[in-house]
């Protein structure tokens, strides 16, 4: 074995201690960066040439080292649990928070939602009851009626509001799907020709897993590493992103939905299912327990107009006025009270025979409207109905909060054990650090020996 | 297991979150003095606190329908009081005529005390309560008594019916608040002007004796129709006291469901903050130092 050979040796050390050096600066650098993993180098003996085997001793000596692969430390099981237990946390996130928004708008139990605004409107006309002939107590009830009718509109208008927020929000996470597959399309071409020339693209691949954490949690998405380092992402069912192609979603107004948003594969425009994720919990709040309340607010309303219009009809007014409908509209959104007897209260409809200011029995059989069995196809009164909307929100929503914090469990708990594995521990790099410092001062050591060892053999051997 | 820096700095700010959380839903609880501040937090609870809303304000009602019925029929009452005084002094007058020892004179002023008595009664008879008359049925807005001859009424209609006012107080319960004038006032009135004529006829003394008949039927209607007035008070005064009573019960109960035990709320708050200072001062202990601070 030569000098040379030592010299060669003791560089390939420094070579790998400047290796082991600039991956432990690299992890150091990244502690803290979302979805990076530690990297490692795998250090391998670069064996003695193979004629060197010639059986003499001290021959099969090997020649230093080579820093073989710098590895990422990553589970991708683990990856897989991750993404879908997150998937399944951001869809109860998104339902829980709608649903209470829900509950604060409506604002119940408490002294200014529709349930007091009902109880005020039934006793203004039990007030008017016993006292028909006064024009304050006339005017008081067209006004509860009013407040009311308002309450009703505003309610709906917050509802629907909040369906078309949730509506925007489709969309938008919508096109953030788009973006993503379309960015994991452009990384597996990257990483691709990465690899195909030998290279291990540890950091591309960090930034398409955690593109790929983000879809999952956006979509429930499902995603498979190919054998050519490329990753197939599927929707569905239906492929999302396959090589290099992302196939895109668009958003299109539903007319069989109030025209809300239907998603469909642009390509094709044949509608994409979204098994879990941001944008399942979304559209389940927007389709169901946003669209259930509005029909609930709806049904009360209806029934309450056409109750309280069937007994003021039937009744007459200080000036005989009979025949008229005390609320004008259908609905909670076009509730309204009837604009005649605004302007004249003497129409109101208060007695049960005409010519007898004195009798209140039509103010009477207005206000027992709110005991009439009138909701739930005559099961209920409007306040009991209200009351079990209310009730049954609740419990949604306590459902919802309860399935989103022990999902946010099981994520936290999953999300630890990635950390453990591909997590960086300054402690640990530090360790490394220090490893690799000391292999480095003794490898040039071993440069400087060869050196001073050739210097002795040709420059003051043989000299005369 | 291996633990990276990551995961210490996310359990970290985990359970601070957590600890913050629970924090403020106490502070909320304390602040507003409500158990239940949505209906998640206790869904059943809601309901039975909106039920106990809604009972009260109809009991707060019913008292209000009540009371106003009381004093409808109160006064009511004082008239038909007033009347029977009339119709006593009247007989006092009819008897002094029967007794056929007083002068023309003397039956002259009994005439104009008897006419006078008469007018009283048809003005009692349409007593005005807060724009309400209040002896002609249904037809509040319409004097219930004109009377015919001006100052000395000859004969006298009852514009009114006979249609019952009837208010309904909740539960099955209803009062009448209206007393017909046919019934006490319209006899009384005719006895009067009977008397009148009586007096100041051919035959006083014998025309007196025979209307002394027609004013004790007129008084038996009087104190038949108080008496039926005083029922439907009474009636009405226990309706009120039991309303009051279910008042203070539906309170009580709307408390518990409702409202937070401020002593709890407090207690727990308390432990919850110093659950927090606590984790704080861990996190700030384990949080600072890595190898690179003792490495020289």
């Amino acid at each position: 074995m030569s000098i040379s050979v030592s010299l060669n040796t003791g560089v390939t050390g420094l070579m790998a201690a400047q290796t082991a050096m600039d991956t432990a600066a690299h992890n150091i650098a990244n502690a803290s960066t979302d979805g990076f993993s530690r990297q490692r180098v795998d250090f391998q003996a670069i064996p003695p040439p193979i004629s060197a085997y010639s059986g003499m001793p001290g021959q099969n000596i090997g020649l230093g080292v080579d820093a073989t692969n710098i590895n990422r430390i990553r589970d991708l099981l683990l990856d897989g649990q991750y993404r879908q237990t997150n998937a399944l946390d951001q869809q109860y996130t998104a339902q829980s928070s709608a649903l209470q928004q829900l509950q604060a708008l409506l604002n119940e139990p408490g002294d200014t939602g529709l349930q007091a605004q009902l109880a005020n409107f039934f006793n203004a006309f039990r007030d008017l009851s016993g006292q028909p002939e006064s024009l304050a107590a006339r005017s008081a009830a067209i006004q509860q009626g009013q407040t009311l009718a308002t309450a009703f509109n505003r309610v709906h208008n917050l509802l629907v509001q909040q369906q078309q927020d949730l509506d925007t929000g489709v969309v938008s996470l919508v096109a953030q799907v788009n973006s993503d597959a379309q960015q994991i399309a452009a990384l597996n071409a990257q990483i691709k020709i990465a690899m195909v020339s030998g290279a291990q693209p540890n950091d591309l691949m960090d930034q398409r897993d955690l593109l790929l954490d983000k879809l999952a949690g956006l979509a429930g998405t499902v995603s498979t590493i190919q054998p050519d380092g490329s990753v197939t992402v599927t929707l569905g069912g239906q492929t999302l992103v396959a090589g290099n192609t992302a196939n895109a979603l668009t958003t299109v107004p539903d007319p069989s939905n109030n025209n809300l948003s239907k998603i469909i594969w642009q390509a094709t425009s044949a509608p994409a299912t979204v098994p879990s994720g941001q944008i399942a919990g979304t559209l389940a709040a927007r389709d169901g327990n946003v669209a259930q309340m509005i029909g609930n607010i709806d049904a009360l309303a209806s029934n309450l107009i056409s109750a309280v219009n069937a007994a003021h009809a039937a009744g007459y007014g200080l000036d005989n006025s009979t025949g008229l409908p005390f609320f004008t509209g259908t609905d909670a959104a076009t509730i309204a009270v009837n604009p005649t007897l605004v302007g004249s209260p003497q129409s109101l409809a208060t007695s049960d025979q005409p010519n007898q200011p004195g009798n209140g029995n039509a103010a009477t059989n207005i206000a027992n409207v709110q005991s009439a069995l009138i909701m739930s196809g005559g099961t209920a009164t409007l306040d009991d109905f209200y009351r079990t909307t209310i009730a049954t929100l609740g419990v949604a929503t306590q459902q919802a909060q309860t399935l989103q914090k022990n999902q946010d469990a099981l994520v936290k708990q999953i999300d630890n054990q990635r950390q453990s594995v591909a997590g960086v521990s300054i402690d640990e790099e530090m360790t490394n650090l220090q490893k690799a410092q000391h292999a480095y001062e003794a490898a040039a050591r071993v440069v400087e020996i060869s050196d001073s060892m050739l210097d002795t053999l040709i420059n003051h051997m043989l000299i005369p | 297991m291996r633990i990276s820096d990551r995961m210490l700095t996310d359990t970290i700010r985990a359970d601070l979150q957590s600890s913050l959380q629970n924090l403020s839903v106490l502070q909320n609880e304390l602040a507003t003095g409500k158990r239940i501040n949505n209906p998640s937090d206790d869904p059943t609870g809601t309901a039975m606190a909106m039920r106990y809303s809604t009972d009260l304000s109809l009991n707060a009602e019913y008292q209000r329908l009540g009371n106003n019925a009381k004093g409808r029929l109160d006064a009511i009452d004082s008239a038909l009081g007033n009347l029977d005084d009339v119709l006593q002094r009247a007989r006092e007058l009819a008897v002094q005529a029967a007794n056929g020892t007083l002068s023309p004179v003397d039956e002259a002023n009994i005439a104009t005390e008897v006419n006078q008595l008469a007018n009283q009664a048809i003005q009692l008879g349409n007593t005005n309560f807060g724009g309400v008359y209040l002896f002609g049925g249904t037809l509040t807005t319409t004097a219930p008594f004109t009377a015919t001859g001006g100052a000395t009424p000859t004969s006298v209609t009852y514009n009114g019916n006979t249609t019952p006012i009837v208010l309904s107080l909740g539960q099955g319960s209803s009062v009448q608040v209206d007393a017909p004038g046919n019934q006490a006032f319209l006899p009384a009135i005719n006895a009067l002007i009977n008397l009148r004529n009586a007096v100041s006829g051919g035959n006083p003394q014998q025309a007196a004796a025979a209307a002394i008949g027609t004013i004790d039927n007129a008084l038996d209607a009087v104190q038949a129709q108080r008496g039926d007035i005083g029922a439907r008070t009474n009636g009405l005064t226990n309706l009120l006291s039991r309303m009051s009573d279910e008042s203070t019960n539906l309170t009580a109960l709307q408390s518990n469901i409702a409202d937070a035990d401020i002593t709890d709320v407090i207690t727990r708050l308390y432990s919850a903050q110093n659950v927090y200072q606590a984790a704080l001062g861990a996190a700030a202990k384990v949080i600072q130092p890595t190898l690179a601070d003792f490495l020289r």
